[in-house]
Parts: structure tokens; C-alpha cells; sequence
């Protein structure tokens, strides 16, 4: 049937007007979160148990954290909010810490969420017959006492400025059930009783977890009915579940990823800054590492702008501190220029010159000692590359360093061994990587002081005295303008001495479904679903 | 027929005892720290050492592996110490899909194994044989990480045939059998095509065809009730072979199997579940040695007096 | 006049024999002849060339650390080839050395020996190489410590029943009746006898060594960085598999390859020297 032209113009006008109206009126119709609906995610965790103390992973720990909540929170500018607890505040002393509790709340098994839950959690985790090893979080937490049944009073044996900061930690702070605590071990290794937004369906420890909303909630109650966490080691098979449909989010993604995924119109990239700091450690005991121009050279050799160019395809930052850029009482202290023509005049200067073989060697013929750079693969993104790339970058100005990849675990445990706290360890450096989820400087500062000897401070081993009065100010302190200068102090001694090389601060980058809306992402792998909802 | 089962179990159990010496042995020299592990990155040496004395790890090797041998006569494989919860059930969810692997590629490569190889035996040197010999060849060499992998990203991204991920139905078994089957069904391919030509040359084939009895029939009623008993044990030498290799599937695949159970804890060095995974292992391995060895000697009880 | 040996002509004029010995041949001399192959370093790093595609300068692209890929590969022939040969060899000598004494002198020594070799056999093949690398560490001395080992048991049964055979014919029975010494007796009668069946194995061996140890640097236990191993490369291409799949096709290519030339030519060998192994229990030692 035929229509005369202006029958069309006017059709043709009408649908425009009408696509008009949709797209303006369109943005803020489709904002309106719609409740209900399940949404999965594909994570590269292990996670074999939810018994909050013994999960090992950051991102084990914050999936555990849809279904328990702790007793503080970090936003994202660094400062501690209140969670479980409503209000808090120090003894004079510093060794009285008083905490309100919100009222109103329970466990999913409708057991009271109050002060004696509270003390119930802290000496379960701290109990001496269960050893769970975590007892490290709260060295100085000497007993928790439940005033009334809002109030908790813990006490402790030294004061401890950043101690509400560190109840943000959910491997010994999470809040559980004092009934299912009390039924041990094995029932809390697959029951998660706690009180947060959803709650347990199904676990299958090692390959998923179904979790429902939790109507009983106390705060604002989540839109999605579930949320399904898949366990897929494989970054690849990650990427091909998200490719496929079969998931809304994939966590962590390798940068490699961007172009496949930005590719896919449904899908949407995501690069978000996080708190991981990878750097590498010197053993500070060993003498060819005692002259600070020896470890300024190595810094001046390493090309930070090309790893993270490379590797890292710009998602991440360069370091400018022993403090993460996120962390609270960051001070960029230095611009880790890239120079190997200084480095090679330090290294002069300090008696070391390159010689035919390519290996720095002294004027008598003494060569530099071999030194083995302990690597590991996969924890970080990037992390073996970017040890590659810096192996080579010391070895072109002279150091024989010669690459040693260990698992993990060896890697780890390698750097504890006693020996290395003496001048006859093995001349080593060490790859490793350091979160901050408590936001705080001091949590990488406190490495430095060896009075205060934990695993991670293993890496360097950095035993001078100067900096132990900022690291007391910061820990026992509570007041946070004389934290705050006691922490710029510390990175303005620290930093200039190349203790550490730090490489990079690594994003945290991940690939979404354009459907999965409200997604909440917090640093230290904190991918929150708990206000997300489903746009189909 | 039973009392020669039976005596093969038997004869079974010193090795068994030898399997758990050795099984302890080598997870204790194997380095690295599980109380390490599992004290955390903020853990003091005293944190550390109070898990490793929980753990008993302080104890003299003798008296730890005279203690787990003592568990294990009583049907406990103990506590692991990721979860604290029994290894017996850390261990269970995951023997289902195992074995659900295990007999789909099992099954694929035994049938398709044993059909190809007769089939190019029947036409030796012709097409159909140098495709078969082909692809068998192609199945025994290339690398199984680099199959699945590949086979990953073509059926489940690409053309979208399959889920990624995920166990329940067959279309989520379809990917990983073929990665652990093919090595097996290259194999036993070769090994049918073999010995079904060496069959076919017999004496009694012959005197068949010369009767004038159909090709078929001769095929099918005499060739194969010979081939019968060879088969049986090619497909249950590659049995234990593919248990192995279903490692590196299970890891590619994130299939939850005792495979992926092994590598992630060895990851954590998680002892007791290390210790009962390899005994699971060694014991089902030699189980089924020895009911292979019974259906051989069923099938052809000339074999019973032999080796 | 003899100048090729007459099993090396029968192995010619079989089909397999022929593409066996040329695939072996040419990764050897890749291997060999790396350097003349390719003007690039394998091992140095260049970051301005990360993972950039093919081109004239770098015909298969180059890796994430900027290294040429062709490169890696022709000098991965190396270390794979040294690999497969030394570990087959360990596992030969260590598995003949049990075997042949096992089953010559029998008695106690026979029994033990061969329940270690069942103990040994009882794992899942794959577990054991990986239980030893992960003991021993990593590095290519240690892999093929680790293959060398988990090949052991294969020679030392293979040695073992073919000793026996020897050892039951007339004219061993008679030398030895005769008074000649054990020595003498292994030396001229045993060792001739299982030499030919012997070699089969280890060159078929060496195929599945090569499978083994890239899949074992695969799963992060092989060689150290920056040794170019082709398994190896695998593991860091498993990650690049949507954007730059040419990391992990041509490594993987490779080691199909060099496996699939060992096992024609293993094949063909046993088809010429040792007719007796086709049948079924001769073809379980070349392929487990």
C-alpha cells in the first residue's frame, strides 16, 4: 500500500519526537534500582572455609564480608567510620578503648547482636587453645570486657593509636555468632553466622557460594535476591565467563584484558586505584647494602614509568613513598626518577665501577657479591614481569643479581629464616607486596622498627634505631594531627634511604557487565555487591 | 577367580604401607611453612610458633608419622589445617566430579579409542588409517594445558557451544573430557590398531575367510572377542595415566576435583590434605591394577598363570 | 661399504622413520644452530617492544618482556633438547642398572628392587614428577633430576623382563655352567640382548619427557626465569590468550612437534629393531 511522502515525513517526525522523549526521559527511568535477581561473580580466590579467622585471601575475606560486618569501617578517604559500633573513644592512658554499639542489631540466626557478642568474638579469636594464629592482629589487646549490654571496653597492655582502624580488619574482627562460636571450629568452617546484608544459602567450600538476601537486615537492605560467587582460578577462563554472560563481574582481571573486554559493548572495563604496594626489599644486614649511595644507584636504575607503561599497561601508579598514595599521612617524598647515569656516578663514588664482564668490581679487583632476587609468580598482577624487568635494569648498571622464582609459601618462608638477620645471610633481595586495608601509614612504617619483628618486615630487616620514636608516636598516639606528623617524619628519614625500592602501586582492575549496576568498589579488593542491582 | 582378587589385595597392602611412609616423607621435605601460612603476614615469631605446636609439627618426624599411621588404621585421615575440619570431608565433595572426569573421558576415549583403531586396522594404509594414526599421534603429543585451553576459548567464547564453567550437566563435562581424553584415545588407538592387525593375520582368520564366511561376521564374531582382552588393558593402563593428568585439566578447567584439591594444597602446604590425597590416590591406583588384572584373567583365563 | 648402519637404513625406508628422524633433525638444528637462525637475544629484555605483532624484525612478535618470540623459541629448542636427553639417559642408566641386576642375580635384591619400582608406580605418574620437582626446586638441572626419576621405573621393569629372557637361553645357561664370571656374562650376553629394546624406549622417552617438563614449568615447578623453556612460555601465555595468542600457539606448536618426531621415530625404531615389542606389552613403555 502506497503512502504519499508526506505521510512519512510526518511518521518520520512523530518517531523522532517520540525518541526524544524516550532518551531524555530514559536516563532517569533506568536509574531507579530494580530489585530481585541474582547476580554472579567470578573471583580467583581460594576459599575453602568462612570461618573468618582462618581465611587467607583478601578477596576471600571481603566476599566473607557480605555476610559479616565488623565493628568499624574505612571509607574511602581514610577515615574510620562507624559500623557494628556506633561511637568510641580513648582513656586518657591510651589503654582504655570504649566502644557504643549499635542497638537493634542480630545474627542471621536471630541471636543478639551486644557487648557480650562482642567479647564472645575477641576471645574466641584470641583463644590460646585454638591457635588460630591470627592472635598477631591485636598483640597488645589484653582482655575485652562487656560493660552493659551496649558497651564494650577493651583493655590493652600499651596504648595503641590506629586500634579502631584495625577492627576494620574482618579476619579477627568480623563479628560471628556467639551460639554457632560456640558449636567449634568445624560447624563455623561452613556456617557464616554473622549480621551482615546477605546471608548463607549453599556453600561449596573451594568452588562456590550462595548467598540471599537478608530481610532481617538492620540497615538498607540489598536489591538483589542472590549472589552467586564462582571460584575460577584461570584469569582466562574468568575473562571467558564474563565474555560468555555466564557471570556480571570478573575479579581481578590482568590489564591484558582492557582491549577484549572495552571491546564487548555489554561489558565495561573497570580500574579503580587500590592499596597494594609492590616493592622490593634489601636485606639490611648484609655489608655490600650498608652504604645508602649502593641502594640509591639500584633505585636510580630501575624505569618505574616503562614497568608500569608495560606490564601494568598504565594501570597503576608510581610509587612516591613507602606509604601507599591512598593511606592516611601519605607524603610524596620522592619522584623515583629514572637514571642510570647517576646511579653509575654513585656507585663511583662509593668505589664500585663496571668492569669488562659487566659486573661492578672495585679498583683492587673485588667483585660485587651475587645477589639472589627472590620472585614469585601470580599473587600481584605483574609481579614475575616486573621482578624480570628490574633484574635486568640492576643488571645493566652492573649488579650480578640473578633471579630465584619460588612459590609463594617458600618465598615467604625463605625470608623468615634466622640467618638472614646476620651479615653472613645470603646476599638477597626480595620481591614483595604490601596491602593497607586499614589505611593507615603505619601499617607499612611499622615494618621498619625491629623491636616489633612481624612476618612481613622480613623482606629487609631494617634494624636502625632512628626511626623508633615516630613509630611509637604513631602506634601509641591518638590524636590524629601528631600521628599525622609523626608519619610524615618517619617517610621523610625513611624514604631517602632506599630500604625499599618500590615499583608500583597496582589498580585494581576487574571487567563488569554493563547490567550489573551499583557495584561499590573499596581498596584492598573490596568489591562490594551489597547495593547492586540488576538492569536487564 | 575371587581368591586370586583377593590375593592380589593382599599382596597390595605392604606396598600401602610403604605408600604412607613415603607419602610423609615427602610432604615434610617438601619446604616451606603451613604455620607460617597460616599465622599471617602480621604474626609474631611467638603467633607462628604457637600455631606450629598446635599443629604438632614441633613433634620428632617418628612420632608425627607413627601418630598418622595410627589415624589412618582407624579410618582418620585427620584435621586440615586450612579449615580444621576433617580431611575426610574436604575431601568427599570433591570425589564425585573426579570420577565423573575420569569416566566421561574414560568412556570417550575408550570408545572412540577402541572403534578408530579397529576400523584403520581393517583398511591398513588406506585414508581412513592415516587419519586415524594422524590424529592419535596428534592426541599422545600435544600438551593437554595447551588443548584445553585452546578447546576453552573456541567452544565456550567463541561459538558459545558449552558454559565456561561449572559442573551438572553434560555440556559442562564436554570440555574437560576431551582435554584428559585425548591423550588416552590417541593411545589406545595405537595400541588397538596394533594388535587388531596381528589378530586379523592368524591362522584362523584366514581359515574363516577362506570358508567363504561374510567379512563382517568374521570381524565381529572372532577378531573382536580376541581383541577383547587387550583392550581391557590398555584402557586401564590409561586410567591411572589420565588420574594424573586430570591435575592440569581440573586447574584450566576450574573443575572442582581432587586434582585442583591437590595443586591448591600444596599451594598452602596443607599436610594432612596433601598426605590423604596422595594415599586416595596410590589406593585407587592400585585397586585398580588389581581389578583390571581380575577382568583380564576373567576374559582369558590362559593369562591367569602368566607374568 | 657400511657407512650408515643397516637398522638405520631399515628405519629410512619406513614413512615414519624418515619424518621422525627429519623433525628430530631439524629441532637439532635449531637448536644448534640458534644463534645463525636469529640476530636476537633471547634472554634480554627491551620494554619498548612489548608484545608488539609480527613484523620483518620479528617474524612471530615478541613477548611481554620484549624479547623476540622466534628467538625464545629456537634457543627453547636447547634447553628442551638437553632436557629430554639427559633425563631419558638418567632414567635409562639409574632404571637399567636396577633392573638388569634385579633380574639377573634375583633373590632379595629383586625383591626389593622391584617393590620400590612398584611403590614408585603405585602414583599416578604426573603426581610423582611433580611430588620430586617440587622437593628438589626449580631449575634445569633439577627438572630433569625430577623426569629423570619418574622415568626410572619404565627402564628398570623393561630392563628386568628382558634380562630374564636373555638370562633362560641355552647358551647363557651354558656359559655360566661353563664357570664364566657374571661380569663376563652380562657384559657379552645380557647387555647385547636388551641394548636394542632398550634404545626404543628412551627415544620414545624422550617425547614424553618433553611433554613432562613443559608441563611441570607450566604449572610453575620447571626451569627458572628468564631460561626460555617452551612450557614455560605457555604459563605466561596462558594469561595473553584473547590478545596475543601467537604466545601460546607457537610454543605449543613446538612441543608438539619435537614430541611427535621422538615418538615416529621411537615407533619406526621398534618396528625394525625389536618386532617383538609391537604387540600390546611392548607399547606401555614408550607411552606412560
Amino acid at each position: 500500500m502506497r503512502r504519499s511522502l508526506s505521510e512519512w515525513r510526518r511518521g518520520a517526525l512523530g518517531l523522532t519526537v517520540l525518541a526524544f522523549l524516550v532518551m531524555a526521559g530514559g536516563p532517569a527511568v533506568a536509574q531507579a534500582p530494580k530489585p530481585g535477581g541474582q547476580a554472579n561473580v567470578a573471583f580467583s580466590a581460594r576459599l575453602e572455609t568462612l570461618n573468618p579467622p582462618l581465611i587467607n585471601t583478601s578477596l576471600g575475606a571481603r566476599i566473607a564480608q557480605h555476610m559479616f560486618e565488623t565493628l568499624t569501617t574505612v571509607d574511602d578517604d581514610g577515615r574510620v567510620r562507624p559500623l557494628l559500633a556506633e561511637r568510641w573513644a580513648a582513656s586518657p592512658d591510651g589503654l582504655t578503648w570504649t566502644f557504643t554499639l549499635r542497638r537493634g542489631v542480630r545474627f542471621h540466626d536471630g541471636t543478639p547482636f551486644n557487648a557480650q557478642a562482642v567479647v564472645a568474638n575477641f576471645n574466641h579469636v584470641l583463644d590460646p587453645n585454638l591457635k588460630y594464629g591470627r592472635a598477631g592482629e591485636y598483640p597488645v589487646l589484653k582482655r575485652t570486657e562487656a560493660v552493659d549490654e551496649h558497651t564494650v571496653r577493651f583493655h590493652l597492655s600499651q596504648p595503641w593509636g590506629p586500634f579502631p582502624a584495625y577492627l576494620t580488619r574482618p579476619f579477627a574482627g568480623a563479628q560471628v555468632s556467639p551460639a554457632a562460636i560456640a558449636k567449634g571450629p568445624e560447624f563455623l568452617a561452613r556456617n557464616p553466622v554473622g549480621t551482615g546484608p546477605f546471608k548463607l544459602e549453599k556453600f561449596v567450600p573451594g568452588q562456590e557460594l550462595l548467598v540471599a538476601r537478608n530481610d532481617a537486615y538492620w540497615g538498607k537492605k540489598p536489591y538483589l535476591d542472590r549472589l552467586r560467587f564462582v571460584m575460577i582460578p584461570e584469569a582466562g577462563a574468568r575473562e571467558a565467563a564474563l565474555q560468555a554472560g555466564d557471570v556480571h563481574l570478573a575479579v581481578p582481571l590482568p590489564p591484558q584484558f582492557e582491549r577484549t573486554v572495552s571491546g564487548n559493548p555489554a561489558l565495561q572495563w573497570r580500574a579503580d586505584r587500590g592499596s597494594r604496594l609492590v616493592y622490593v626489599g634489601i636485606n639490611m644486614f648484609r655489608p655490600e647494602f650498608q652504604d645508602f649511595r649502593i641502594r640509591q644507584a639500584m633505585d636510580l636504575a630501575i624505569d618505574r614509568d616503562a614497568i608500569l607503561a608495560n606490564f601494568l599497561r598504565g594501570l597503576g601508579r608510581k610509587p612516591r613513598s613507602y606509604v601507599q598514595s591512598v593511606a592516611f599521612g601519605f607524603l610524596p617524598v620522592s619522584e623515583y626518577p629514572f637514571d642510570p647515569a647517576r646511579a653509575a656516578a654513585l656507585l663511583k663514588e662509593a668505589g664500585w665501577t663496571k668492569g669488562k664482564d659487566g659486573i661492578l668490581e672495585k679498583a683492587a679487583g673485588e667483585k660485587f657479591p651475587q645477589i639472589v632476587f627472590r620472585v614469585f609468580q601470580g599473587r600481584v598482577i605483574g609481579d614475575l614481569q616486573a621482578a624480570q624487568a628490574v633484574a635486568g635494569y640492576l643488571q645493566e648498571v652492573g649488579f650480578p643479581v640473578v633471579l630465584r622464582q619460588l612459590e609463594h609459601n617458600v618465598h615467604f618462608a625463605e625470608a623468615q629464616k634466622p640467618e638472614n638477620k646476620t651479615p653472613q645471610a645470603i646476599s638477597q633481595l626480595s620481591l614483595a607486596s604490601i596491602g593497607n586495608s586499614v589505611m593507615d601509614g603505619s601499617h607499612t612504617l611499622k615494618l621498619f622498627d625491629f623491636r616489633r619483628p612481624i612476618a612481613d618486615a622480613a623482606f629487609s630487616w631494617y634494624h636502625e634505631q632512628d626511626v623508633w620514636p615516630y613509630v611509637d608516636t604513631m602506634l601509641q598516639q591518638s590524636d590524629p594531627a601528631v600521628r599525622l606528623e609523626a608519619i610524615r617524619a618517619a617517610q621523610k628519614l625513611m624514604v631517602p634511604k632506599s630500604v625499599w625500592l618500590p615499583l608500583y602501586e597496582v589498580d585494581q582492575t576487574a571487567g563488569v557487565s554493563k547490567a550489573l549496576k551499583g557495584l561499590k568498589v573499596g581498596m584492598d579488593e573490596g568489591y562490594w555487591l551489597w547495593e547492586a542491582w540488576l538492569d536487564k | 577367580m575371587l581368591p586370586l582378587i583377593l590375593r592380589r589385595a593382599v599382596e597390595a597392602v605392604p606396598t600401602l604401607v610403604l605408600v604412607t611412609v613415603t607419602v610423609f616423607l615427602v610432604v615434610h621435605v617438601i619446604p616451606g611453612d603451613p604455620a607460617l601460612f597460616l599465622a599471617g603476614d602480621q604474626a609474631r615469631e611467638e603467633d607462628v610458633a604457637g600455631v606450629r605446636r598446635h599443629l604438632g609439627l614441633d613433634r620428632p618426624y617418628h612420632l608425627q608419622y607413627l601418630g598418622y599411621l595410627g589415624r589412618i588404621l582407624r579410618g582418620d585421615l585427620g584435621y586440615s589445617f586450612t579449615t580444621r575440619t576433617a580431611v575426610a570431608d574436604v575431601i568427599a565433595p570433591r570425589v564425585w566430579p573426579s570420577v565423573q572426569l575420569a569416566l566421561a573421558a574414560m568412556t570417550l576415549a575408550a570408545l572412540l579409542g577402541l572403534a578408530t583403531g579397529i576400523v584403520a586396522a581393517l583398511r591398513p594404509h588406506g585414508w581412513i588409517d592415516t587419519v586415524v594414526s594422524t590424529v592419535s599421534l596428534l592426541g599422545v603429543t600435544v600438551p593437554t594445558f595447551w588443548l584445553g585451553l585452546m578447546l576453552m576459548w573456541l567452544l565456550a567464547v567463541h561459538w558459545q557451544l558449552v558454559p565456561s564453567f561449572g559442573t551438572g550437566t553434560w555440556k559442562h563435562v564436554v570440555m574437560p573430557a576431551i582435554t584428559l581424553g585425548a591423550a588416552p584415545l590417541g593411545i589406545i588407538a595405537r595400541l588397538t590398531r596394533s594388535e587388531m592387525l596381528e589378530v586379523l593375520q592368524q591362522d584362523f582368520i584366514r581359515t574363516a575367510w577362506a570358508k567363504g564366511l561374510a567379512r563382517h561376521v568374521v570381524v565381529l564374531k572372532h577378531a573382536l572377542r580376541n581383541m577383547l582382552l587387550p583392550a581391557v588393558n590398555f584402557v586401564g593402563m590409561q586410567i591411572g595415566i589420565a588420574l594424573g593428568y586430570a591435575v592440569v585439566t581440573e586447574t584450566v578447567f576450574a573443575w572442582p576435583g581432587l586434582g585442583r584439591l591437590l595443586i591448591d594444597s600444596v599451594t598452602v602446604r596443607d599436610y594432612p590434605t596433601i598426605q590423604g590425597l596422595i594415599l586416595l590416590f596410590a589406593a585407587v591406583f592400585i585397586a585398580l591394577n588389581v581389578v583390571v588384572d581380575g577382568v583380564a584373567m576373567w576374559v582369558d583365563p590362559r593369562t591367569r598363570h602368566a607374568g | 661399504m657400511r657407512l650408515v648402519p643397516g637398522w638405520l637404513r631399515r628405519i629410512a625406508r619406513l614413512h615414519k622413520g624418515v619424518a621422525g628422524l627429519a623433525i628430530v633433525a631439524v629441532y637439532l638444528l635449531a637448536a644448534v644452530c640458534a644463534p645463525l637462525l636469529t640476530p636476537h637475544d633471547p634472554v634480554k629484555q627491551n620494554m619498548a617492544k612489548y608484545m608488539t605483532p609480527p613484523s620483518w624484525a620479528h617474524p612471530l612478535g615478541t613477548d611481554d618482556l620484549g624479547r623476540d618470540l622466534l628467538a625464545r623459541i629456537l634457543y627453547g629448542a636447547r634447553v628442551s633438547i638437553v632436557i629430554a636427553f639427559w633425563a631419558s639417559t638418567l632414567g635409562l642408566v639409574i632404571g637399567t642398572a636396577l633392573g638388569l641386576t634385579a633380574g639377573y642375580y634375583g633373590g632379595w635384591w629383586d625383591t626389593v628392587a622391584m617393590r620400590f619400582i612398584d611403590l614408585v608406580l603405585s602414583f599416578p605418574s604426573l603426581i610423582v614428577a611433580i611430588a620430586i620437582a617440587i622437593v628438589v626446586g626449580h631449575g634445569v638441572a633439577n627438572v630433569i633430576v625430577a623426569v629423570g626419576i619418574y622415568s626410572v621405573p619404565m627402564f628398570a621393569r623393561l630392563a628386568r623382563s628382558s634380562t630374564q629372557q636373555v638370562r633362560a637361553h641355552e647358551y647363557v645357561v651354558a656359559a655360566r655352567s661353563l664357570g664364566a664370571s657374571d661380569a663376563r656374562v652380562i657384559a657379552r650376553y645380557i647387555f647385547p640382548n636388551i641394548t636394542a629394546s632398550l634404545f626404543v624406549v628412551w627415544t620414545l622417552r624422550m617425547g614424553l619427557v618433553v611433554l613432562t617438563a613443559s608441563t611441570l614449568s607450566f604449572l610453575g615447578l620447571g626451569v627458572q626465569p628468564p631460561t626460555p623453556e617452551w612450557g614455560a612460555m605457555l604459563s605466561t601465555a596462558r594469561e595473553h590468550l584473547r590478545t596475543s595468542p601467537g604466545l601460546a600457539v607457537y610454543p605449543g606448536l613446538a612441543i608438539l612437534g619435537l614430541a611427535m618426531g621422538f615418538n615416529l621415530l621411537g615407533d619406526a625404531m621398534r618396528d625394525v629393531l625389536d618386532p617383538r615389542m609391537r604387540g600390546r606389552l611392548g607399547q606401555q613403555y614408550g607411552v606412560a
